[in-house]
């Protein structure tokens, strides 16, 4: 057991490789099953994923951050993943997908990505206010913010705005 | 933050990040998490994994 598994949940715990891939882990298992498909992901695109995120958090002072920087490593964390071709999904019915399902086998690294960033967003955002910061979402939506992504990953500091994620910092 | 797919490929025996870059995101991390979330409740591993799976679930469950 890693060091980052013993006690309780913490942010953290991400900035550990083995945190990090079980996160996102559960994150693909989370988007592929309800629509009935196997995740496949990429062992060393993750990796470098991982490595970018990390890369992302230097050289900041960990004295004077605030609810900013947790926005910022989020968006990050999205960005990072988009980068880097980590999964695909892969029906495991012949029935024709719906629209959610045809989102994500079209945008499968984008949406993962933005799910595995909103979801470290949510937890928090939830566990301090007390509200659910996030709205199921229709697959127009999530498609056009997996298009944005693709199409520039700096897209990920709109994360927020993309998946419609409340906030409690005005 | 910069990305390049060129990167010599991790063969798996070296972490992927170095570890003092890891460690300093691992303090920024726990300072985020100790400045902007004092009173965070403490959520063993397997809760979170739990939440994750659910709060994306519902987040894409829209259809």
């Amino acid at each position: 057991m890693l060091h980052a598994d013993v006690g309780a949940w913490h942010l953290a715990a991400l900035a550990d490789e083995a945190s990090f891939n079980r996160h996102y882990a559960t994150v693909a298992a989370a988007i592929a099953e309800p629509i009935a498909a196997r995740a496949d992901i990429n062992a060393a695109a993750r990796r470098h994923a991982f490595a970018d995120w990390i890369d992302s958090l230097q050289g900041i002072d960990a004295e004077a951050v605030g609810h900013r920087h947790f926005i910022a490593a989020c968006a990050s964390l999205i960005a990072s993943l988009a980068r880097h071709p980590v999964v695909v999904y892969s029906p495991t019915t012949a029935e024709a997908p719906d629209r959610m399902a045809a989102a994500i086998l079209k945008y499968p690294n984008e949406v993962t990505a933005l799910a595995s960033g909103a979801a470290v967003y949510l937890l928090r955002i939830r566990d301090m206010t007390g509200v659910d910061p996030g709205v199921p979402l229709s697959a127009l939506l999530v498609e056009n913010a997996a298009a944005n992504l693709r199409r520039d990953a700096e897209a990920a500091v709109r994360f927020r705005e993309l998946m419609r994620l409340a906030t409690p910092w005005s | 933050m910069s990305a390049s797919d060129d990167r010599p490929v991790s063969t798996g025996a070296e972490p992927a990040a170095g570890a003092d870059r890891a460690a300093a995101a691992r303090a920024l991390l726990a300072a985020i998490d100790a400045q902007v979330f004092p009173d965070a409740r403490r959520i063993p591993f397997y809760e979170q994994s739990v939440l994750i799976r659910r709060a994306v679930i519902r987040l894409l469950g829209d259809g």
